[in-house]
């Protein structure tokens, strides 16, 4: 019935084939051109929008550190110049019990620090751990002494001279019912022996970092390393 | 460029649509069918850009209506096929079939189905002009059969306007048309379709309208007439009349026809004559002072455009490249309009898109600022929230020391011992209860009681005077003697050596309880 070079054929469907071929290329060139712009775009659009959101993170973050540094920074100074909170310092916590034992001739004195060990909320009831930051250190301290009054005036030395921020776990006071009976101060013949488990309590706050977010590296840092 | 081919026996009228309305000189061309070169000439001017359809005005076109056995429907045009073969070898150029929806049971119990079939006889000069028309490769859209194009026309534009409704029309009915002076077409339609078609050409020498009609109401008694012989209705039922003429004697003419057809049996309410003029149903608002049949015809043909009623292969491929080309252009609307659609709403997306990508990074950049500007400006070693929580912890842990130094109530402890002279202490043991900071601790006292001198009563008198005492304490709970001088349990055998060391002058005792811390302000 047709021929593919018959007249009548070009004549109705030459036009409208072709332009349905240049209309329906175009389109599609136009279409998947629009796309792939498209697509880029929207991943413009969201790799910015996570960009705005991160810097708005941090600009929060900033401010609440600025805020909360406005608001407890004077007694962060004082309690770090109270001892607890800083480093666990030893040498200070040693010296000043040995001075304690030398000016009241406790003997003997014997000092054990057992290692520090991480804070739990089940081992305080009334402390507010807020952070997981916390450490505490079991102070055990051995003492010969003359009398029972001793005991709290070594907790009352500790108290001033090196920290108020300590809890006292337990405590053993004996002594022989014959001395007691009858009182003789020697020097060097302390009349108790005093055993006390005190608890020490260290803080370590993560360093402050107000570039943390351009490197993304948040490592653990021990505040006592820094000092 | 619409042309249209009224072809009769006597010649071929090429007709002009567009200036034929406009009333122009030579719209209308007339060739005698003997006139080959006038009408070579003719053909040689159309080309394939010309619209062309072709009205059959034949006097030999053949309609019959057969009852066929009835068939399954895929079984029909095999059937119809057959017929038509059959025609055209009856030397006919164009043969139409169809199948009516009317059946009947024959005598012997077999369903039947009418079939029209009509057919126009294959001429020489028809069948030459058509294969002429085919090499000048004209678009031929369609053939119809004026018999069939008058009676769709009449059907479907007319009957209704002169008040011949669906019931009427099922009456036997002789439609007259005026096609010039002498010349009429008269159609019987029986059943609401054409029956018979004819021609009718009075003398020329009838001068008056008067003997027009007189000679028109002959003609028309002797079709009917006829109609009665052919037994194509019963003798002497009813046959109403429509007139439809080019002028406004209409009137006068359908008078004279009832006066010469109607019979008082029939029943007046089931026949009727009316007359008409052309003018008044013309398709669109087309005014022609030729209110011919043909103008008629055309008119309709031009705004209606019905489907062509007679096909052959040419006509089928010219239709079958229309409606390819109205698919490529039904195509390119969608495509132009969807593709469109798609291209707008994407870039609007993109471009929102962009404008917004712009804000964010406006709004980027002016936090990014304001993020330098606070870490060059704050001045911390330590997170702030750290120290906070830092801040919080040592503040609890103060307040949480609120029993003094020792963690236990060492104050009424000696309080009490104090009122107790027969006691000495010589160990004091506590520890907290669980938690670091609780508020209560365990206490072991370790103590003697003295003197102790041949009887038990003294000391263990003084030593339940010391656990009441202590008991009497709101500081203290669960004051427990662990360990008596003397174990009065009944429960427990009870074994004292008289030959006690008599230097013996004490009695140790251990008494267990409870500190309870309550809160004293420091």
């Amino acid at each position: 019935m047709f021929k593919i070079n018959d007249a009548m054929l070009g004549f109705y469907l030459k036009k409208p084939f072709w332009s349905l071929v240049i209309l329906t290329s175009i389109f599609f060139a136009a279409g998947y051109l629009i796309s792939v712009k498209e697509a880029k775009v929207f991943e413009e659009e969201s790799v910015q929008e996570s960009r705005l959101l991160q810097v708005q993170e941090e600009v929060n973050f900033l401010k609440n550190q600025e805020k909360l540094f406005a608001l407890y920074g004077k007694k962060y100074k004082y309690f770090i110049e109270r001892g607890l909170v800083s480093k666990q310092d030893r040498v200070k916590w040693t010296d000043g019990l040995l001075k304690i034992g030398n000016d009241n001739f406790f003997k003997p004195l014997d000092i054990l620090f057992e290692p520090e060990q991480k804070l739990t909320s089940q081992q305080v009831k009334h402390l507010v751990i807020e952070k997981d930051i916390f450490y505490y250190t079991r102070l055990n301290i051995t003492a010969g002494m003359y009398t029972d009054t001793d005991v709290i005036m070594m907790l009352k030395r500790i108290n001033n001279e090196i920290t108020p921020l300590y809890l006292v776990d337990k405590c053993e006071m004996i002594t022989d019912i014959l001395k007691l009976k009858d009182p003789v101060f020697i020097k060097g013949k302390p009349m108790f022996k005093v055993k006390c488990s005190i608890i020490l309590f260290q803080s370590k706050p993560a360093m402050f970092n107000a570039k943390k977010f351009d490197k993304e590296v948040k490592g653990e840092i021990d505040p006592a390393d820094i000092h | 460029m619409n042309k249209i081919f009224y072809l009769t026996d006597r010649c071929i009228k090429l007709i002009d649509v567009d200036n034929y309305f406009l009333g122009q000189e030579g719209a209308e061309i007339e060739i005698s069918w003997n006139n080959e070169p006038a009408l070579e000439e003719v053909l040689s001017k159309l080309d394939i850009k010309s619209q062309v359809s072709i009205i059959l005005d034949f006097v030999d076109e053949d309609i019959r209506y057969d009852w066929e056995p009835k068939l399954l429907p895929w079984e029909k045009s095999g059937f119809a096929k057959q017929r038509l073969l059959k025609r055209m070898a009856e030397s006919a150029m164009f043969v139409k079939l169809n199948w009516l929806s009317e059946t009947r049971i024959d005598e012997s119990g077999r369903e039947e189905q009418v079939m029209l079939m009509a057919s126009t006889l294959a001429t020489p000069e028809l069948v030459s002009f058509f294969n002429a028309l085919e090499e000048a490769q004209v678009s031929l859209t369609a053939i119809y059969s004026s018999s069939f194009l008058l009676e769709q026309l009449f059907l479907t534009q007319i009957a209704k306007k002169i008040g011949v409704g669906r019931k009427k029309i099922k009456q036997p009915l002789m439609l007259i048309l005026k096609e010039s002076a002498h010349s009429f077409k008269q159609i019987f339609f029986l059943n609401g379709r054409i029956r018979i078609s004819r021609q009718v050409i009075l003398d020329d020498e009838l001068e008056t309208d008067e003997a027009i009609t007189i000679g028109l109401v002959a003609e028309t008694q002797i079709a009917i007439k006829y109609v009665y012989n052919q037994k194509i209705i019963p003798f002497n039922s009813a046959v109403s009349v429509v007139f439809l003429t080019d002028d406004e004697h209409g009137i006068d003419v359908i008078t004279s026809f009832r006066e010469a057809l109607y019979n008082p049996a029939w029943d007046a309410k089931k026949v009727f004559y009316i007359s008409s003029c052309f003018s008044e149903y013309y398709v669109a608002n087309f005014t022609s002072e030729k209110a011919t049949v043909v103008t008629q015809l055309i008119n309709y043909v031009v705004r209606k455009t019905p489907k062509s009623f007679y096909h052959n292969t040419f006509v089928d491929k010219v239709n079958i490249l229309i409606r390819l080309k109205n698919l490529l252009l039904i195509s390119i609307a969608i495509i132009s309009i969807s593709g469109a659609f798609y291209v707008f709403y994407h870039g609007v997306n993109t471009y929102l898109l962009i404008n917004k990508t712009e804000a964010l990074y406006a709004k980027t950049l002016q936090f990014q600022s304001e993020k330098k500007r606070l870490q060059e400006g704050i001045q911390l070693k330590y997170d702030a929230e750290d120290i906070k929580a830092s801040v919080d912890f040592s503040e609890s842990l103060l307040s949480s020391k609120i029993g003094g130094m020792l963690g236990f109530n060492v104050k009424s402890l000696s309080e009490v011992l104090s009122n107790h002279p027969h006691i000495l202490m010589d160990g004091l043991k506590w520890s907290k209860i669980n938690e670091f900071d609780s508020a209560t601790s365990e206490v072991i006292i370790n103590g003697w009681v003295f003197p102790f001198k041949d009887a038990y009563e003294p000391p263990v008198k003084w030593v339940d005077s010391l656990v009441k005492d202590l008991g009497a304490d709101i500081n203290f709970e669960q004051v427990t003697l662990v360990k008596a001088p003397l174990d009065r349990s009944l429960k427990k055998a009870l074994f004292i050596n008289g030959s006690i060391d008599n230097t013996i002058n004490a009695l140790p005792f251990t008494i267990t309880l409870i500190a309870k811390e309550r809160h004293v302000q420091n």
